[in-house]
């Protein structure tokens, strides 16, 4: 933590909102996006972010310095996040993957990678819609895992999840992903 | 058919939810198995091509006006975080530990350690006293330091997963920087010199993100893969916190 920091972090604890907004302004692009990532929109994620900043202000007593402040201030707002996506529509059974073979999903498609497969506006929507079929944990889990790097013993708690379910999550949003970007091998 | 399942060979790309000796297995696995390097590929393709395609929305040039707008009203007037017991106790506000206090702390707590245990031969109690003191400040060093090396881990995989989100990387890698030498000066002096020395070999990438200025440079990122860091600062956080389990199983 640098000196100026560690000065905004005092000011803050004594009330001082403004110096909240100094020592918060440069972390707030970064944690949007990791919202917006979350939620998939950015009017979503901009709530998400607000909810997450009040939180800090109001546990700025509890950071106790042993992690970077930036950590601790995303770690809040994947939380905050999390909870917007637990408050969203209710989960739909429709599940497309198929779980007969362990072995089978990531066998490589005979005419290229997913690349080749669809492009431009195709290959969007096609993503889009596996995405819009993950459920909350689903999502929130290969978000966590893939795009923030949390290992699986934090994102595990984070989702309300056991270990072997955040496994299970993560595991099947990769095969629905793998099936929305290689139509020829689903369909087929 | 392999006997490696599609869930482990997710897990195994993630470096994360096996353990240590099915991730030989695995390794082992690929090296004689040419279908599952495929399974592999395809897999880190599928990967690719879901991250390059994620939806990325940047906030828009009103971003910070429009949120602190509605920040502002909700912790300026009247919100204050301090609770009654901190603002009274303002005063000893500057005998707060700092982060560098609190590492020349632990620093000393070592010390006094290795110099009581100096004495175990002489006295009984001591050696009693000289063995407290070296697990607890060698525990408070473990704890601080994993949190250290995770956070560093965290640093690192923005620079080679997002090097267009160089801002993060950035601050995150000069708040680390300088504990990061205060620990490798407690490793060595502790006679950890693996440690010492693989907390040295951080310096230099962590200077290198802290430098960096707005997206990290292609040629740290792929140094930071090829050497394996962000894995290496994984495991050692990883090993320490194992070893700080046992040692409270063990007080148990």
């Amino acid at each position: 933590m640098t000196d100026a920091q560690a000065q905004w972090i005092k000011a803050a604890r004594r009330g001082d909102a403004q110096a909240f907004r100094h020592l918060v302004e440069p972390h707030a692009r970064p944690l949007h996006r990791v919202c917006q990532r979350l939620l998939g929109d950015a009017a979503s994620a901009e709530d998400a972010l607000q909810d997450a900043l009040i939180n800090a202000w109001r546990g700025l007593e509890r950071f106790d310095g042993r992690s970077a402040f930036g950590s601790w201030l995303h770690r809040i707002a994947v939380n905050a996040a999390l909870g917007q996506l637990r408050q969203r529509r209710p989960e739909t059974g429709f599940d497309p993957v198929d779980e007969d073979d362990p072995h089978a999903g990531f066998l490589p498609e005979a005419g290229g990678d997913p690349f080749e497969h669809a492009s431009g506006h195709q290959f969007g929507q096609r993503l889009a819609d596996a995405m819009a079929g993950l459920s909350h944990a689903e999502r929130g889990a290969f978000v966590l895992r893939h795009f923030e790097h949390y290992p699986l013993d934090e994102i595990a708690p984070a989702l309300g999840l056991n270990v072997n379910a955040c496994k299970q999550a993560i595991f099947r949003a990769v095969r629905k992903l793998r099936i929305a970007l290689a139509p020829s091998r689903s369909e087929s | 058919m392999s006997l490696v399942s599609d869930q482990e060979l997710v897990l195994f790309h993630y470096r994360d939810g096996l353990d240590p000796a099915r991730l030989h297995e695995i390794e082992d696995a690929l090296f004689f198995d040419a279908e599952l390097r495929l399974r592999l590929a395809a897999l880190r393709e599928t990967l690719a091509a879901a991250a390059e395609a994620w939806p990325r929305c940047e906030a828009d040039a009103d971003f910070e006006q429009r949120l602190w707008q509605r920040v502002m009203p909700a912790i300026g007037a009247g919100a204050s975080p301090a609770p009654w017991h901190r603002r009274w106790l303002a005063w000893i506000e500057p005998l707060r530990p700092a982060p560098v206090a609190l590492a020349s702390l632990v620093l000393a707590a070592l010390a006094i350690g290795y110099l009581l245990g100096q004495q175990r031969s002489v006295d009984a109690p001591a050696a009693a006293a000289s063995l407290l003191a070296e697990d607890a400040s060698a525990r408070v060093l473990r704890a601080y330091l994993a949190a250290h090396l995770q956070d560093t881990e965290r640093a690192m995989l923005v620079a080679t997963h997002s090097p267009g989100d160089g801002e993060s990387a950035q601050q995150l890698a000069s708040d680390l920087l300088e504990s990061n030498r205060l620990f490798a000066a407690a490793a060595e002096r502790a006679g950890k010199r693996a440690l010492g020395q693989f907390l040295r070999e951080l310096e230099p990438v962590l200077i290198e993100l802290s430098n960096e200025d707005g997206a990290v440079a292609p040629a740290l990122g792929d140094e930071i893969r090829q050497r394996d860091l962000a894995f290496k600062a994984r495991a050692a956080a990883a090993a320490l916190q194992r070893r700080e389990f046992a040692t409270a199983a063990q007080s148990l």
